[in-house]
């Protein structure tokens, strides 16, 4: 007894010794220099606690000491999100000089009460608060320390989620500690954290994580996800409520099941509406005669609003809402659409899908997170996804920045992971024919005739959606897809019921070659070269993945002027091959004409880090193979 | 009988106005505004504002008896297709003590079905401190509906100065834009409408009493319309902007109503001169105690300064180190010296007029310059207007030459001021007098020496000499900075645009880098600048361009070219061939200018032995031109950007 009670107090007294050593250092030059490297800000210290109350409450305590490098690093703007459940209390900025002395502390008038609009949102009632304190000269730290109070814990913004550290930032020392009700359970998954310490103390237990030394991540192109190369930990519980809804974490099915559950009893149809939707189908025979008429149906009388208020943000409108007002956002209008499709008897479940090229978080069946911000629609019987916020896509068709990765199917099941589709080269194509007819003194005539299909019509097909044909050629000029604006002809046609787009384009250009002298300098393909080049990266860390698919098929007929003879024109045929695609060209010249013909294709590939040079070299030979000039020069006997 | 008249010929037009505004009564959608499916002359158009009418009064409010503002707006758009739909999505902002009511919203589709907005559709929130917005969207929006909307914004808290300004000319074509005044008769304001071409303009006076049987005051009443005002185009290169749109800006000249006179600024700029000599800023300024605490900080570091430059410069620096700019710009200062000095930030004109006191109290001549902002407008040097200045900028008398001073942030060198205050003219205030001046920045100046050695392949080892003055000295050190890979970075980054496998051998920093003084550095790179095929070899002797074509991209312009500032750009280039070569055709030098010669490129290359040298000059003495130089100015850029591609043709010796 009288030995436990020893310890227990050597435990207290060595608890509250480090907590007394713990003094935060302000000052700049202390920063160790490897923690400097490549850094913007440095994380001094951090500690969070999050204390799940119940399941349906939480407390979080915040605190950060970040010393600013950098002049333009965003480390010293705080934005702290808050709604009707989450309110912030105690919140604390001071400034710091690079030698630590306190500049200043904000007041009230520097913390701003932002509404959260802007970008997609259209009606919201979530804010943020935002402090923007900082100093002229770098280095400076900010102490920042505020607390939230979270009623409905939830999926999307309370949940103990820790990033300690973003891009271009450097750690000392973060911490991190998840208190809950041991009656409750907890599912993690970590990234580049050391294991953490547990300990359960009167039906409580407590996780406590720390990041230590941490050197600042470089942000790399074409990596698996955003979040790739940072340390991070996803975490969520066995229990959660939400307004009511109870849920759970546990795996995908769970956490589908809780998704589901969010949406039911909201797919009724006003009669007005089940009328309408009969007569839409009227004389269909089949399933996907009816899903293609009823997608159309729901493309032709809704557009896309975010509404994000209440529960809204996270369960959708029900059909009558949208079908009054012909809007909503990605979960309405799928609901709206799944509640059209089974008034006919055809059955379709949500889907949540991460919707931008690169994934914030790659999901893996292992793990259930919402790493998702985006719903589409998926109807089991033809494994068809409807992306119900696009006006003028084709039924069916999945852009090209919800492919390759997970999603979640919500069925009345619970969750499943799906893939989404691997497209390949050959389901994005641009095919194109260019006529030059070439004068001697460098002016071209030039025809393009293109077909394109997939992601390479995407672009064609949103123009001509929203603008007339004036804007379309600017919109095509200004990006550089089209060399001329004036006395040209034009002709976009998009076809309504596939992903593919036909356009015609003639025009004169004063300057496509160049004359100098008795010579004249012809680029092969100068206004339809591909010439994409990755980034220089001379450090390259992580795993390549890129997720494009394409093939480009550019054929080049020149017909040289009369008075002019080739002097030199190069390989007839230039073959470059990598993992990552092929690309051949050949060129063959038949009296006075010259024909050239490429064809690149692009492979959607993962990569090891070591690859990268290898992989920029393969981009790099094929924007010179492409950019390539003939040099014509006068004949010497005219 | 003269007042019956009277009354009667007041009756009589405000009828007729009533009678023309009954047209586009709300809620009265015609058949043919019903029946338009394009934009008449537009059919590009993807939208249509069929009627858009901002009625702007400032009347005695028969409840509170004092002032009250009104704007009230009604506006009808024809939604043609799925791109315009956003402009269902309404959002109106308005400030603290302003107060938004009679809003009335319906949508009226194809089909002639009309759906009201509810007032539950219509949400108001606080967007931030004192700023509100009121926002609501329509339902069912389809092609070929119309949405319309009214609302009125009132309020007692406002400024007699300015009143609302109404632009007749947006994105979309406008079949009828409308701007109606009513304001006392007495209140005299100038119009500053950038242009007259109105198809209405009316005057009237009307009378209005105060409560029941209370005072009655006339009121005037202006109306201007536009027909059939064409969308405005978005040009490049384009500044102030709003001043090329037909506008209404009205400004108060004076007021000699009931009895009482008022004249706030536009009587002379001497008048004005002296109202700013009566404000803060000439206290803060110029009074010690002001200032003091920041001056504690100074003197120590002047105490060794041999000239009033090097003086001024230590307190341009000071300033930088010290102050953060709070993102706001003002022309005037609420805060002294001191207090700024103390929180660490302030505004522009704080900001600057801190580096007045400083300059004043070490016995520098100085003066405030008051300038409005790129964006914001022309300067206006006709009508003594306070409002067209957002910024003030530093004259200093430094050794005898008068020099521009704007504390900006450590990438703004001492005697630059920030881009945005490049607009072209400012307003000078000395304790005697006052004067608009000119801002004639010095030009941005680029020079590379490239010491070229080519090899068989059509490798080369270059090394350049680069040095970078004024604002490209500024850009150039900025793009150091933010360079994260060795292939970033000034010059290296425009190297691999043309040769993404260029290969950097070195990067020579200056050990010193004074950020008041040109920013030079030396890069060391290889690079395949020729092509070789069969017995020849095409040779580009540029590494890099020098100038991209972007500025003359339109075929033609509306609206003048205007640049901050000038520039000239240098390459010079000596390049050794290889062995076993010889020079089969160079590029022909030429000189060509504009007629005034603001705008020149002159080009050389010539050839000693192995060695070509070549020069390629090109300046850009001016910031303005018309859209009548525009041709001269395109064909200009052109042929430097042809130049920059010039090839050497070398051959084998056999």
């Amino acid at each position: 007894m009288k030995n436990s009670i020893f310890l227990c107090c050597l435990l207290m007294s060595s608890i509250a010794t480090l907590s007394a050593q713990r003094t935060i250092d302000y000052k700049a030059h202390t920063i160790p220099q490897e923690l400097k490297e490549g850094a913007t800000s440095v994380i001094r210290y951090e500690k969070q606690t999050f204390e799940l109350l119940d399941d349906s409450r939480a407390k979080i305590d915040f605190e950060r000491v970040v010393t600013v490098l950098d002049v333009d690093s965003d480390a010293y703007e705080l934005y702290i999100y808050h709604n009707p459940d989450i309110k912030v209390q105690h919140l604390q900025v001071t400034l710091y000089d690079a030698m630590g002395k306190q500049i200043r502390r904000a007041k009230k008038d520097d913390v701003n009460d932002i509404l959260a609009v802007g970008g997609v949102s259209f009606y919201v009632d979530s804010r943020y608060k935002h402090v923007d304190i900082r100093s002229a000269q770098v280095p400076y730290t900010l102490h920042i320390e505020y607390k939230l109070t979270v009623k409905d814990v939830g999926l999307f913004t309370s949940m103990p989620d820790w990033t300690p550290q973003e891009y271009e930032q450097s750690v000392e020392l973060a911490e991190y500690e998840i208190i809950y009700p041991s009656d409750n359970k907890i599912f993690i998954e970590s990234n580049q954290l050391p294991e953490p310490e547990e300990s359960t103390d009167e039906g409580v237990t407590t996780l406590s994580y720390a990041l230590e030394n941490s050197p600042a991540p470089d942000p790399e192109w074409a990596t698996p996800a955003y979040m790739s190369n940072l340390p991070y930990l996803m975490a969520g519980f066995d229990r959660f409520e939400v307004d009511g809804y109870k849920g759970s974490m546990r795996d995908w099915n769970s956490f589908g099941a809780f998704l589901y559950k969010l949406s039911k009893d909201r797919q009724q149809l006003p009669a007005d509406l089940a009328a309408e939707v009969a007569e839409a189908v009227s004389g269909l025979e089949t399933d996907m005669e009816k899903i293609d008429a009823l997608y159309r149906f729901m493309q032709e009388r809704t557009r896309y609003v975010s509404v994000q208020l209440g529960i809204g943000g996270w369960q959708p409108f029900d059909a009558t809402y949208v079908h009054e007002n012909r809007y909503g956002e990605c979960k309405a209008l799928s609901n709206y659409m799944r509640s059209i499709l089974a008034e006919v008897g055809i059955e379709s479940w949500p889907v949540a899908i991460f919707g931008f090229e690169k994934p914030y978080y790659d999901v893996h069946p292992n793990y259930a997170v919402n790493a998702f911000n985006h719903q589409m629609l998926y109807v089991p019987a033809y494994d068809m996804f409807l992306e119900c916020t696009s006006s003028n896509d084709p039924t069916g068709y999945v852009p090209e920045s919800s492919c390759f990765r997970q999603a979640l199917l919500i069925t009345p099941e619970g969750g499943r992971l799906h893939p989404m589709p691997n497209p390949l080269p050959s389901d994005n194509t641009a095919q194109q024919h260019i006529k030059l007819k070439i004068l001697s003194d460098g002016t071209a005539q030039l025809e393009l005739d293109g077909h394109y299909t997939g992601s390479r019509q995407d672009m064609l097909r949103g123009i001509d959606a929203a603008m007339g044909e004036e804007d379309q050629l600017e919109y095509l000029h200004q990006r550089d897809y089209l060399p001329a604006l004036k006395n040209v002809e034009f002709d976009l046609n998009i076809d309504s019921d596939k992903p593919e787009a036909q356009l015609q384009y003639a025009c004169e250009l004063d300057r496509y070659a160049r004359r100098m002298g008795s010579r004249l300098f012809l680029p092969i393909n100068r206004h339809f070269a591909y010439d994409f080049v990755p980034p220089a990266d001379s450090e390259r860390n992580l795993p390549i993945k890129l997720r494009r698919a394409r093939m480009l098929i550019d054929t080049v007929t020149m017909e040289l002027p009369g008075d002019m003879e080739v002097e030199s024109i190069g390989e007839a045929l230039t073959e470059i091959s990598h993992e990552a695609g092929n690309y051949r060209s050949t060129i063959e010249q038949e009296e006075n004409t010259l024909v050239w013909t490429r064809v690149l294709t692009l492979n959607p590939i993962e990569l090891p880090a070591e690859a990268y040079e290898d992989l920029r070299n393969f981009y790099i030979e094929i924007g010179k193979a492409d950019s390539r000039q003939i040099v014509l020069k006068e004949k010497r006997t005219r | 009988m003269k007042k019956a008249l009277l009354l009667t010929l007041l009756m009589g037009s405000a009828l007729f106005c009533q009678a023309q505004y009954e047209k586009y009564k709300y809620g009265k959608i015609s058949d043919e505004e019903m029946s338009f499916t394009e934009a008449p002359g537009h059919p590009d158009a993807d939208a249509y504002t069929l009627f858009d009418r901002l009625a702007v009064s400032m009347m005695i409010s028969p409840t509170t008896g004092s002032f009250e503002l009104r704007e009230t707006l009604h506006r009808r758009v024809k939604l043609f297709k799925e791109s315009s739909f956003d402009r269902a999505d309404v959002v109106i902002g308005y400030y603290e003590g302003m107060n938004i009511g009679s809003i009335k919203a319906a949508i009226y589709l194809p089909d002639g079905e009309e759906i009201k907005l509810k007032n539950s559709d219509i949400k108001r929130d606080e967007i931030e401190d004192g700023f509100y917005e009121c926002r609501f969207t329509f339902p069912q929006v389809t092609e070929g509906a119309i949405i319309e909307y009214t609302y009125e914004l009132r309020t007692e808290e406002f400024s007699l100065d300015r009143l609302p300004t109404y632009y007749f000319q947006e994105s979309i074509p406008a079949r009828w834009s409308e701007y109606t005044i009513t304001k006392p008769d007495g209140f005299t304001y100038i119009d500053l409408a950038t242009m007259h071409g109105f198809d209405i303009h009316e005057t009237d006076m009307i009378s209005r009493g105060v409560g029941n049987g209370g005072q009655a005051f006339t009121y005037s009443y202006d109306r201007y319309v536009m027909k059939d005002v064409p969308p405005m185009e978005y040009e490049p290169y384009t500044n102030n902007t709003d001043d090329y749109m037909p506008r209404i800006r009205k400004q108060l000249q004076y007021i000699n109503w009931q009895g009482f006179a008022y004249d706030p600024e536009m009587s002379t700029w001497e008048e004005l001169a002296e109202d700013i000599r009566g404000t803060n800023l000439w206290r803060y300024a110029s009074g010690r105690a002001q200032g003091n605490r920041f001056m504690d900080d100074l003197e120590p570091l002047i105490a060794g300064a041999s000239s009033d430059t090097e003086k001024a410069m230590i307190a341009h620096r000071l300033l930088n180190n010290r102050l953060v700019w709070d993102r706001e710009y003002r022309f005037l200062p609420s805060r002294t010296p001191n207090q700024i000095w103390d929180k660490r930030e302030g505004n522009s004109a704080e900001i600057n007029t801190a580096m007045l006191h400083a300059l004043k109290q070490m016995g520098i001549e100085a003066h405030p310059l008051f300038v409005g902002l790129r964006g914001q407008g022309n300067p206006m040097e006709y009508y003594p207007l306070r409002g067209q200045f957002q910024h003030m900028l530093v004259l200093a008398n430094l050794e005898g030459a008068y020099q521009i001073i704007d504390v900006a942030g450590l990438a703004i060198p001492f005697g630059f001021a920030r881009i945005r205050a490049l607009n072209h003219r400012a307003w000078l205030v000395t304790d005697e007098t006052a004067q608009w001046v000119s801002i004639e920045p010095p030009l941005a100046e680029e020079t590379i020496l490239a010491e070229v050695t080519l090899d068989t392949e059509g490798m080369a080892e270059a090394t350049l000499k680069t040095r970078s003055k004024g604002y490209f000295g500024s850009n150039t050190r900025e793009d150091m900075v933010d360079a994260e890979d060795p292939l970033d970075g000034p010059f290296i980054t425009q190297i691999a645009e043309r040769y993404p496998e260029v290969e950097l051998i070195e990067k020579v920093l200056p050990e010193a880098d004074d950020p008041n003084k040109p920013f030079s550095y030396e890069l060391e790179v290889k690079a395949p600048i020729g092509q070789a095929m069969d017995d020849m070899m095409y040779v580009s002797p540029l590494l890099m361009n020098l100038v991209t074509a972007e500025i003359v991209e339109d075929e033609e312009r509306t609206y003048p070219i205007d640049m901050p500032y000038g520039f000239r750009k240098r390459y010079i280039c000596s390049m050794t061939l290889p062995e076993g070569y010889e020079v089969a055709e160079l590029p022909e030098s030429s000189s060509m200018r504009s007629e005034d010669g603001s705008v020149s490129c002159k080009f050389s290359i010539s050839q000693s032995g192995p060695t070509i040298s070549m020069n390629l000059d090109f300046k850009v003495m001016r910031t303005l031109f018309a859209a009548e130089e525009y041709e001269m100015f395109r064909e200009l850029f052109r042929q430097v950007n042809d130049l920059q591609e010039s090839m050497l043709v070398l051959r084998k010796v056999k």
